[in-house]
């Protein structure tokens, strides 16, 4: 059941065929040489499960192992906050699925093959491809949307599962799942905070990129639900950073709270400069799910008591061994994307389960229907991090998140409702 | 009226930064007739500099001023000599400069990258204590305060410089005609190592204040001034000590003013829509004279 997309490619004109068939050979391995070009934190493709290991795996099989394709972003600058961290939780839950002998009953056996594409979509394109050809048809990517949207149709084509922390785009029978939820901890977060006394809000957002104006807009939306109202929106770009002028006219509406749809090195130095100005003493500071250590980091004991929802964070309760396990494997706490990533890989590990006992072999196919279910089984909620996790059938995650603020040591701390309240009414 | 001058206060205090890496900038394009857009690769060691004495060495501010500013001005003293220097007597030697220095901005942006750690710093929170005081109607914070004194105390100091030394005659004449100069005996590389040094100086003031207000030092932040400045110097016209002050001033309360009554979102349009305006009305720029006797 090898699965090569160029396997429709039209065979005719025989005279130009033996050279058609060299520039194919010669494109090829030009392709190939380029993908294997890339950081691998895997094996060899030679030792890899190849298409034996893969799509030809059948459920009658015993003792088989089956490849997991990765385009990792192990380094550039998505590397350190997303991709590096979500291979790390992948890996580790494998391990654990492995000892705790989850998948005993099937045989199956996963093996974690990570290529490093950054965030080169080419390289990416590339390594999907070369994968494929082995025979490999479930795939893992990090956060990276323009890379999803280059191999959501190749996974159609070749009928391949492809489980992402990028962000989702609906699309019925897709093959590509979204683990990813930013926008319903958004929303949530604005109905929380207008029903803590927050109805006039300023915000400021990140105009040279989308994803701010879309959280922006989720918040917004939660915002106006329970009766706030954002009475003034200012646009910056990523590169500035004399926020005096923007301050003066914010301060001017009087507002209830501050809202910084940005990076977070930049919200740090706005909350900075809001410090400085003096002018936002009893305003309460609210943020995105993309803020990061780094807003304490810039913004100091400006940052501590803001507000911010995520849809994840070390330290909460029934995470416990996750966490210590986590810190002792990698020498660091757990990122979201940590959790992302272990979670991910439990979900394919459910959805084996099922696809297993249901008598149907494990493919790429067989998985993808069952997705949607196993992301809501019992196993996935012993198992799996993010609490309250569903999977809809278009291929889009839904939860709730959490709301952190910053402690006095900078921490990113998990707040429950009645912190939120009292943080939020100063 | 309240809101209309805490605006002016912002925007002066965001023009100085911008005038004083204008006047390095147009200090150098007089003397050598070389747009030195390297000079933002200088800017950005500058805060890389104060960030390294305070942040990894752990020197008070006051101390590492000074020395940010000595350093600054020898690099770029360096990139005078490693990169233009040998140009000059090529025939097209402006564009050579240019592609060079432009050259010399990258390699100093990728090894402030390395400084850095590949990451954003900043300085120490306890490094310049934070006041803000109310003035009648004007909140003005002690960081504000600090780049409008530092900015105007430069300018007023290189003025000093360049109408009342004899260094200032010699960068006057060199400026003029350089094969001249040299005819007449003045030191033509002594003279632009000097004009190098001050400009390379007054971009680690600018760097300093930047690194101190806004609290962020990456290795981009040179670049992120180059075209506003540039936009300064043709605003308030080559060569014209006074002019690039005067130029950054003015972009800085433009910048202000239409982020206080327009959009931020229209910023830049509007300040290079002025830009446009003003090579239209007057091409030498605003603050240029017949007799431009303070032409660097």
């Amino acid at each position: 059941m090898r699965r090569n997309i160029n396997s429709d490619t039209p065979t005719g004109h025989a005279r130009g065929a033996p050279r058609s068939a060299i520039a194919a050979l010669v494109l090829t391995s030009v392709l190939a040489a380029c993908g294997g070009a890339a950081t691998s934190s895997g094996d060899d493709q030679s030792d890899a499960g190849g298409e034996s290991d893969g799509g030809e795996a059948s459920a009658s099989d015993e003792a088989r192992t089956i490849t997991v394709g990765e385009l990792a972003i192990l380094t550039g600058i998505k590397a350190e906050p997303y991709g590096i961290p979500f291979h790390d939780g992948a890996e580790m839950a494998f391990a654990d699925i492995e000892e705790s002998g989850y998948l005993a009953d099937t045989g199956i056996t996963f093996e974690l093959k990570a290529e490093d594409v950054a965030t080169d979509v080419n390289a990416g394109v590339t390594q999907f491809n070369k994968f494929t050809q082995d025979g490999v048809d479930i795939f893992f990517g990090a956060a990276d949307t323009p890379m999803t949207d280059a191999i959501r149709p190749l996974a159609a084509q070749t009928k391949s599962l492809y489980l992402t922390g990028a962000g989702g785009k609906p699309e019925e029978g897709s093959f590509v799942f979204s683990l990813v939820d930013s926008i319903t901890p958004m929303v949530r977060f604005g109905e929380q905070l207008a029903t803590n006394g927050s109805q006039r809000v300023v915000s400021i957002v990140d105009g040279d990129n989308d994803t701010f104006g879309i959280f922006a807009d989720a918040f917004k939306n939660g915002l106006e639900s329970k009766g706030g109202a954002v009475v003034q929106t200012s646009t910056i770009s990523m590169n500035d950073t004399d926020f005096s002028s923007v301050l003066t006219k914010l301060a001017k509406e009087r507002p209830d709270a501050v809202y910084l749809s940005t990076l977070s090195e930049t919200a740090g130095n706005i909350m900075r400069q809001m410090q400085t100005q003096g002018a936002f003493k009893d305003v309460v500071t609210a943020g995105s799910v993309a803020w990061q250590d780094p807003v304490y980091g810039t913004g100091g004991d400006a940052a501590v008591g803001a507000l911010f929802p995520r849809m994840w964070t070390a330290g909460l309760a029934g995470a416990e061994t996750f966490d210590r396990a986590y810190e002792s494997k990698y020498g660091e706490a757990p990122a979201t994307y940590s959790a992302i990533g272990y979670h991910t890989a439990w979900l394919l590990a459910v959805a084996t389960k099922l696809v297993h006992e249901d008598g149907d072999e494990v493919t790429g196919e067989t998985l993808q229907a069952m997705i949607p279910e196993a992301a809501s089984s019992p196993d996935m909620r012993e198992h799996g991090l993010i609490a309250d996790f569903t999977m809809r059938a278009d291929g889009v995650a839904e939860y709730p998140g959490i709301f952190a603020t910053f402690a006095d040591d900078g921490t990113i701390t998990a707040i429950d409702e009645a912190t939120f309240a009292k943080l939020a009414k100063g | 009226m309240d809101f209309f001058l805490q605006q002016v206060t912002n925007g002066v205090a965001l023009g100085s930064v911008f005038a004083l890496y204008a006047l390095g900038f147009s200090l150098v394009l007089a003397n050598l007739g070389t747009f030195h857009v390297g000079h933002a690769g200088v800017f950005t060691w500058g805060a890389v500099f104060v960030w390294f004495l305070t942040d990894r060495h752990g020197l008070p501010l006051a101390v590492a001023f000074p020395l940010v500013v000595a350093l600054s001005g020898l690099l770029n003293v360096g990139c005078y000599f490693v990169a233009l220097r040998h140009l000059e007597r090529r025939r097209n030697n402006a564009m050579a400069g240019f592609i060079s220095s432009l050259g010399v901005g990258i390699v100093l942006a990728g090894l402030a990258l390395e400084a850095l750690d590949g990451e954003a710093q900043r300085l120490p929170f306890s490094a310049f204590p934070v006041e803000t005081w109310d003035l009648g109607p004007i909140r003005l914070s002690s960081i504000q305060l600090l780049i409008i004194g530092t900015a105007i105390a430069s300018f007023l100091l290189l003025r000093w410089l360049v109408n009342r030394t004899q260094f200032g005659r010699e960068v006057q004449s060199v400026a003029y005609d350089r094969e001249t100069s040299t005819m007449l005996g003045v030191n033509v590389d002594r003279v632009s190592a000097l004009v190098f040094f001050v400009s390379g100086a007054l971009g680690g003031v600018g760097a300093v204040l930047v690194a101190v207000a806004y609290n962020v030092i990456d290795s981009r932040l040179g670049e992120v001034y180059l075209l506003v400045a540039i936009t300064a110097v043709v605003v308030g016209g080559f060569g014209n000590v006074r002019g690039a002050f005067l130029g950054g001033l003015s972009i800085g309360v433009v910048s202000s003013m239409t982020t206080g009554y327009v959009t931020s979102s229209y910023r830049d349009v509007v300040v290079f829509g002025v830009l446009m305006l003003v090579l239209v009305i007057r091409p030498t720029g605003l603050f240029t004279s017949p007799a431009t006797a303070e032409r660097a």
